[in-house]
């Protein structure tokens, strides 16, 4: 089994304990100052910022590595359209290629912003439960149930997905293999072809899915309202130390971006 | 159609770990064979069917066909001889897929090449070997059909690419009685055309007992017992530690002797019981 990108890794370590709500919070206040960083250098420091978060959750480097390896190409190409595409003073130019000063600020920039997002967003995927993400991400969203957002809903859809991925993952796996069994080969371009693995995984998806209906209205499941929960989610000093130092993050960036940005 | 697996071995990996399933399997199964394969819960019996099959390929050890060792189906150039196997998978009838019948009985012999009428007429045995009109089913969507008959145009879908060797994994469990009897009767018609071997798995005692010629009990990811079904059913205790006990019959006629009835404790059908009995009461 290969490691899956956003996959969580059971731990004990300061980082593991923190409130979920904490973390969610954390991750958008990091995002929006490395948005706020106005410099390639200083959306890099920024950026830095997650170090030691790593070091304290025990995440290995290699881990990190590997949830970053799929989008690596990507990242490549941010950086060299910014690059290649910024006008300004040239500071070389090798053929029609000319980079720019302005350019390789731009593209160590949106390098920055990129990679330090995904490097953060998979920590907090490895260091928080599932279940727990979806029920801050339901507390975070409540004031919105005010204006109509069924924060409630969205959390359960979001456990539930999670929940099936691999399970529909094996079932994927056990039908092809009974349709190869049948002389199928599923190569080839044509969806066609994937007919004889789609439909009867849609087929036991539905039937899953009514099933898993029918279990939570047996259990008394009537959505949000009323509902307590064995996990009851607290602030601890600790969250309150680590949004703060989030918080002045964002401040840092932002002074730094009045201060000295154009 | 001759399969045989040497000293085989497979494990699946679970994070970067193996997680040993078979140890040192060795099986044979030639023409005119019942081989039912049985074990409790995670004892490897549909791992060990899919290495049959091709399906999987082991970590150690050989899987040879006919004399040729030969890798998994897909693999090589060893195509053409894992058709001559087909497998029928735990509930089948989830894999059925295409908008009528005759259109999915269909699938595994267009798959191997087959068109037109010589199509056709494969797909009609195949539905009247397991008891189905192709007449009046074959237009019908699978979807719409009972489970049993779900199950059956299932089983016609392998018996159409007209294997040597059929392997079914469990093909009775979920079924209603009716279902069940008329499941094993495919099955025993299937076995008494010449050159034909069946591979049965099955955690069902009295379905072993009463179909198979030779049985393989695993434990563990071991072959623990390998006999007769008389062979096997002698040693209920031997069984209890393997999570099996004997079929309800031949438990009842061990009980019998056991309170000093003179009868026999390795009967498996209803009609060596009855024989039994009457002989005993008629004394």
């Amino acid at each position: 089994m290969m490691v899956e990108l956003g996959q969580y890794i059971p731990g004990t370590s300061c980082i593991h304990y923190l409130d979920p709500r904490a973390k969610l919070l954390g991750l958008f206040f990091y995002g929006l100052a490395l948005l706020l960083a106005p410099t390639g250098i200083t959306a890099s420091l920024t950026g830095a910022a997650i170090l030691p978060v790593i070091v304290l959750a025990g995440l290995a480097p290699s881990f990190i590595w590997r949830q970053l390896k799929p989008l690596l190409v990507f990242l490549v190409i941010i950086f060299f359209l910014q690059v290649a595409l910024t006008p300004g003073e040239i500071i070389a130019a090798i053929g029609p290629l000319r980079i720019t000063r302005e350019g390789l600020d731009y593209g160590i920039m949106a390098l920055a912003r990129v990679f330090f997002l995904i490097v953060a967003a998979s920590v907090l995927m490895a260091t928080t439960d599932p279940l727990a993400l979806a029920d801050g991400l339901e507390r975070l969203l409540r004031p919105g149930q005010r204006f109509g957002l069924p924060s409630v809903e969205l959390a359960l859809m979001l456990t539930l997905a999670l929940r099936f991925v691999p399970t529909l993952l094996e079932e994927a796996e056990r039908i092809m293999r009974a349709q190869v069994a049948r002389g199928a080969t599923f190569r080839g371009s044509q969806v066609k072809n994937l007919m004889p693995l789609i439909i009867p995984l849609f087929i036991s998806a539905f039937r899953r899915a009514e099933g898993l209906a029918e279990a939570m209205e047996a259990r008394a499941y009537r959505g949000g309202k009323g509902r307590t929960r064995m996990r009851e989610l607290h602030f601890k000093p600790a969250d309150y130390i680590f949004l703060l130092l989030a918080v002045l993050l964002v401040a840092g960036t932002a002074y730094y971006r009045l201060g000295f940005g154009s | 159609m001759e399969i045989s697996l040497r000293e085989v071995s497979f494990a699946y990996k679970v994070g970067d770990r193996p997680l040993p399933v078979l140890e040192s399997i060795n099986v044979r199964v030639a023409p005119g064979d019942f081989l039912a394969i049985t074990g409790s819960g995670g004892s490897g019996k549909s791992t060990l069917a899919m290495l049959m099959a091709g399906l999987l390929e082991p970590v150690a050890g050989r899987v040879i066909l006919d004399g040729k060792p030969v890798r998994g189906r897909g693999k090589g150039k060893t195509h053409s001889a894992w058709h001559k196997v087909g497998m029928v998978f735990q509930q089948p009838e989830q894999q059925l897929f295409a908008e009528t019948v005759a259109d999915d009985v269909a699938f595994g012999p267009g798959n191997l090449g087959f068109t037109g009428s010589e199509l056709e007429t494969r797909v009609e045995e195949a539905l009247r070997a397991v008891g189905l009109d192709p007449q009046k089913i074959g237009g019908h969507s699978p979807f719409r059909l009972s489970g049993g008959q779900q199950r059956r145009v299932a089983i016609a879908g392998v018996l159409a690419m007209d294997p040597e060797v059929l392997i079914l994994d469990e093909p009775t469990a979920g079924l209603d009685p009716a279902g069940r009897e008329q499941v094993l009767g495919v099955i025993r018609s299937f076995y008494r055309r010449p050159g034909k071997a069946v591979v049965l798995i099955s955690h069902n005692m009295a379905e072993v007992a009463a179909m198979a010629r030779q049985v393989i009990v695993l434990y563990q990811g071991r072959v623990a017992l390998q006999g007769t079904p008389r062979e096997i059913f002698r040693q209920g205790e031997a069984l209890k530690t393997y999570g099996l006990i004997p079929p309800p019959l031949t438990r009842l006629m061990q009980e019998l002797q056991r309170r000093g009835a003179p009868v026999s404790p390795e009967i498996f059908t209803l009609a060596e019981a009855r024989a039994a009995i009457l002989a005993w009461l008629g004394a």
